[in-house]
């Protein structure tokens, strides 16, 4: 008896559901579709927006959706170059006969083997397509987009290709003192030409404790031409409270295809912390940062008490420093020792020697005790080398 | 290397000559007189130079002194004979390098003298130190509002520690340095780790063979590896009568850290492998010519770590090979430099299709000189000229931007304090001339002047101040399209001007920086853009207050629309003592606007932090110290456009503060 019941409520069930079937009908009309950038670099994976607009002609109202299991990028001579196993479907209820639109947005990965197949073939574009079909009549229409083969520098849309963040010494973690001197960079990979909008964010204690609120250091603007590579450099990072940090580039324009890595780094105080050694900051009055170092340019500071002589250290880069033992400290490039009577000094040309004309350098002084301790270091100043 | 200088016992000084030229004015070499031990001195050990008393004093005054690069001139105290330098640091143990020169009057300089010595702790050399720097912070939330659910725990200790330690014995040295970041909000870590590690380095050697393993860069930058910075291992010979170093070494494609991926290296799909050489073969003439070489293959994809790229969406494994040689020389007292290099890559794009590895190569050529008229005027001239293949790439230099054909030429006048650099550079694409893609001409020309006085006395206003003004220019042309390509053709312009003002005082220093850039687009593909930019940043140090204050803002106007976008942001950090050695504190301020004109955008973003710290008891040697904590953060977002995507919210702590410095050895 129970199962009687069981059987009957199925039938009604499977009944209700061919009735509706049968009263829903719809067939599929015009389908355009837009991809973004449409123009795809010969020598990488390439990463498109593809919006199908799909009409739908109802006839009787009801559950009406379409759906494409697969899509096949294709040469012009129609041969195959490859296939995206992916199902984009989407359905609703018609509540009204008449023309419907459909819109399906498909994240696009176009595989680097499928461009320079095509070009091997001797073609400069291809074309994606994917056949739509009607739920739940059955009717089929495909859909096509182009693709455009091209090479990083031509006037398609910019487009980022990739992102590699680092600290400004090239490293990728950071603990430093209060007070130190530290910036980010990303080393941009783009395509195209196009203005790149872009923030750097920073969360600092104590919400790192917490929730992390990220907070805008800077915001730019920077136009792109060319396709090559441009480094972003975030202002000077907070390191006045001591704790963890965390920091990151947002990318407002273009759209990114992927997700940018999150640098961290930690202020740390237990260096500064114990008596008697601390390092107190030298205050340096000339050169003024992004000077020219020429020959009668003068490097003068302001005394430090108990110091016995100041050196100056020029670098390639700044220095993350440690008073840790270690694998051997990079030594400075050149630099000029002079005693405490003097706080000032002019480069010769024998320290000038070890530059190379054009490059860019960083100098700081410091100040030594008589036991040869570092009490004091200045920030890190940069200065042209013509 | 040159060969090494015998360091003379006092009986024989007499008898040795100078084997690198000789005084111009006169008869005599310096002479250094051996240490108080025999193949090595210690570390604070002074150095002796006889120079004979008869010397004139303008020679003298035409002498100077260079301790590893480093002029040490000024340091020197004369005693009868003898100039004599006492180190005021100690000198790191290894090998160092001492010069004597003269300046000749035509402004040449000529070495007197050179050694090269070794600098031990004793001559068995034991020596040991280690250190760790570590601080932990254990914190209670006391008070938030309207955080995002769930929250987290309201007990929580982040922190961090830097580990380092160095033993050496005879020969040998071992050196090692690790850092440690906790955060017991796990998803603040990059592999979830609620202790992990970030960046390490372990170093065992002796004077001809260093083995490292950790994160390093290997070999002298080239096209084929640059910037590559990974966690791997390496082993280094050096060859000192060759002047020569050889490594080999292996390095994960990927810029990783933390502890899950150990040394990195295990996995053969993302590793690379190779070697590079290195090479002064002119002895007594290093910089005449220097010789490097580079050799790698390996397996990787394109992202990992701190890189994202759309190649590492492809799942693909992708595999090469490359290859660099290259010479550098500095001719004529350094004046001239030519550089070449020849490089070659044979990458597989994906090991998953039929289409194989691409093989291509490139090149670099640079020449520049420099001199200075004998009225003071230093000028430059230079030219490079460099090509990288359409399908040149190395799994250890992805970032270069490949099918590049470009030729420039700079140069520039540096008179006082006044300096004029130009330069002017054409690039084209489309190298390999495949025909069915078009071509592509860039022109780039940029004009730098900058004047950095040095006034007697520093004014009020601009204390000791710098100025630069900045011209670029870059067209873009497709010079030629193929039949039947559907894609848009290139014309457009991009002009820049920028200007800086910065001005240094003793006790701080601030700058102001203008830009302003206009972007023409012939085609119409893309809207003809202004944008103007402006930055001010400061900073005063006083005994108990620092503050830095910033201003920054920029502004985007389509001529096509006539919409702008604007952008501002206004910060201020600032330390200060209110009682020394007990209560300080800092803060970090910050407001930022952002509005358009079509009323897409209109928000407003406000934060606060600010953190009390008392110090309970100083840390010390090998002792904690402890220091108790009140910190607040508040934001406040407002949404000009829709009050309901308004929030505000703030979060309160108590922390308590642990910083061990940890000593061990000669450490201090």
């Amino acid at each position: 008896m129970k199962n009687l019941g069981i059987i009957a409520i199925r039938n009604l069930a499977l009944g209700l559901i061919c009735l509706s079937a049968s009263l829903a009908n719809a067939q599929l009309g015009a389908i355009s579709a837009t991809n973004t950038p449409s123009q795809v670099v010969l020598t990488g994976t390439a990463r498109s927006t593809v919006n199908w607009s799909i009409i739908e002609n109802v006839s009787n109202p009801g559950l009406i959706g379409v759906s494409s299991t697969s899509g096949v990028f294709m040469a012009p001579d129609n041969s195959l170059l490859g296939t995206v196993s992916k199902t984009l479907q989407v359905s609703r209820n018609i509540q009204a006969p008449g023309q419907t639109l459909f819109a399906i947005s498909e994240a696009l990965t176009v595989p680097q083997s499928v461009i320079r197949l095509a070009q091997k073939k001797g073609f400069n574009r291809f074309i994606y397509t994917r056949q739509f079909t009607d739920i739940p009549d059955n009717t089929s229409t495909a859909g096509v987009v182009t693709f455009v083969i091209t090479l990083g520098g031509t006037a398609n849309e910019l487009s980022v290709r990739r992102v590699e963040m680092e600290y400004d010494d090239g490293h990728i973690s950071a603990v430093v003192s209060p007070q130190s001197q530290l910036q980010a960079r990303a080393i941009l990979s783009y395509q195209g030409t196009g203005l790149l909008e872009y923030r750097w964010e920073v969360a600092s204690p104590p919400s790192t404790q917490g929730q992390p609120i990220y907070i805008p250091l800077t915001s730019r603007k920077q136009y792109l031409l060319a396709g090559s590579q441009v480094v972003l450099q975030s202002p000077q990072l907070p390191t006045t409270i001591s704790g963890n940090y965390l920091v990151r580039l947002k990318i407002d324009k273009p759209t990114l295809g992927f997700t940018l890595p999150l640098l961290r780094y930690a202020v740390d105080r237990s260096g500064q912390a114990r008596k008697n050694f601390q390092i107190n900051q030298v205050h340096v009055s000339s050169p003024a940062p992004n000077s020219v170092l020429a020959p009668a340019t003068l490097f003068s500071w302001s005394r430090v008490p108990d110091a016995v002589a100041y050196q100056l250290e020029i670098y390639s880069q700044p220095q993350r420093d440690t008073d840790l033992p270690g694998p051997q400290k990079t030594a400075p490039l050149a630099g000029v020792l002079v005693p405490a009577e003097k706080n000032q000094l002019q480069v010769n040309q024998l320290s000038r020697a070890h530059l190379q004309s054009g490059q860019v350098y960083y100098w700081r002084i410091i100040a030594l005790a008589a036991d040869g301790h570092i009490i004091a270091r200045s920030d890190f100043r940069s200065i042209h080398f013509q | 290397m040159k060969s090494v200088w015998p360091i003379i016992p006092p009986g024989f000084i007499l008898a040795i000559l100078c084997l690198f030229g000789q005084s111009a004015l006169a008869n005599w070499q310096p002479l250094l007189v051996q240490g108080d031990h025999p193949g090595y001195r210690v570390p604070t050990e002074p150095f002796r130079l006889k120079i004979p008393a008869d010397i004139p004093d303008d020679t003298l005054q035409s002498l100077a002194l260079e301790l590893d690069a480093v002029d040490i001139t000024a340091m020197i105290e004369r005693e009868g004979d003898f100039a004599i330098f006492k180190p005021i640091q100690p000198l790191a143990t290894g090998r160092h390098e001492l010069r004597i020169v003269e300046y000749a009057p035509d402004g040449s300089i000529l070495e007197l003298g050179f050694w090269s010595f070794e600098v031990r702790q004793s001559a068995l050399f034991r020596e040991y130190s280690a250190a760790a720097e570590t601080q932990v912070t254990t914190s209670y939330r006391v008070a938030d509002e309207d955080l995002d659910q769930p929250t987290a725990n309201r007990l929580q200790a982040q922190g961090s520690s830097q580990v380092g330690f160095s033993a050496d014995n005879g020969d040998w040295h071992t050196r090692g340095q690790f850092d440690l970041l906790l955060d017991s909000i796990k998803e603040s870590q990059p592999n979830g780790r609620a202790l992990d590690n970030g960046e390490f380095l372990l170093n065992v050697g002796n004077r001809y063979v260093d083995a490292r393993i950790g994160h390093q860069n290997v070999g002298t930058p080239s096209l084929v590896m640059d910037s590559f910075r990974r966690r791997g291992a390496s082993l280094e010979g050096r060859i000192p009568a060759f002047n020569s170093q050889i490594t080999g070494f292996s390095l994960a494609t990927r810029d990783l850290s933390g502890f899950s991926h150990g040394l990195a290296i295990g996995d053969e799909d993302r590793r690379v492998n190779g070697i590079t050489f290195a090479s002064n073969p002119l002895s007594g003439h290093t910089r005449a010519l220097y010789l490097s070489g580079t050799f790698l293959q390996g397996r990787g994809r394109d992202d990992g770590g701190m890189v994202a790229s759309i190649d590492g969406l492809d799942p693909d494994i992708t595999k090469g090979s490359a290859w660099s040689l290259s010479a550098d020389s500095q001719l004529f007292s350094d004046r001239l430099r030519l550089r070449a290099e020849y490089a070659g890559t044979s990458y597989d794009y994906s090991l998953s299709d039929t289409l194989g590895a691409e093989d291509d190569t490139a090149y670099s050529l640079l020449a520049t000189f420099n001199d200075v008229t004998a009225h003071g005027l230093n000028w430059n001239l230079g030219a490079e000229a460099r090509e990288i293949g359409t399908f040149f790439k190395s799994l250890a230099n992805q970032a270069l931007p490949s099918d590049r054909r470009l030729v420039r030429t700079f140069g520039g006048l540096q008179w006082s304090t006044l300096g004029l650099q130009g330069s002017f550079e054409q690039q084209q694409d489309n190298v390999e001339n495949i025909a069915q893609l078009p071509w592509i001409t860039t022109d780039l020309g940029s004009l730098s002047l900058n004047w950095s006085p040095q006034p007697k006395k520093p004014s009020f206003w601009l204390g000791t101040p710098s100025f630069n003004l900045t011209y670029s220019q870059q067209t873009q042309n497709q010079t030629r399209t193929p039949s039947g390509y559907l894609g848009t053709e290139a014309d457009n312009r991009l002009q820049s001007w920028q200007g800086s003002i910065t001005a240094s005082y003793p006790r701080g220093n601030w700058g102001v920086a203008l830009i302003s850039s206009s972007f023409r687009d012939q085609t119409g593909l893309q809207s003809d853009t202004d944008t103007r930019g402006a930055t001010f940043d400061g900073s005063l140090n006083l005994d108990r207050l620092t503050l830095a204050p910033a201003i920054n803002y920029d502004q985007t106007e389509d001529q096509s629309t006539h919409q702008t976008s604007t952008g501002i942001t206004y910060s201020l950090q600032t330390s200060f003592i209110l009682l020394p050695d007990k209560l300080s504190g800092s803060c970090f301020l910050s407001l930022n606007q952002n509005q358009t004109t079509d009323d897409s955008i209109d928000s407003d973003t406000f934060s606060a932090n600010l953190a009390l710290n008392w110090l309970l008891l100083a840390a010390q040697r090998n002792r904690p110290g402890f220091e108790l904590g009140l910190s607040v953060q508040y934001s406040d977002f407002e949404d000009n456009l829709d009050a309901t995507n308004s929030i505000d919210t703030y979060q309160s702590f108590l922390t308590l503060t642990t910083v061990l410095p940890l000593r061990a050895g000669q450490a201090q």
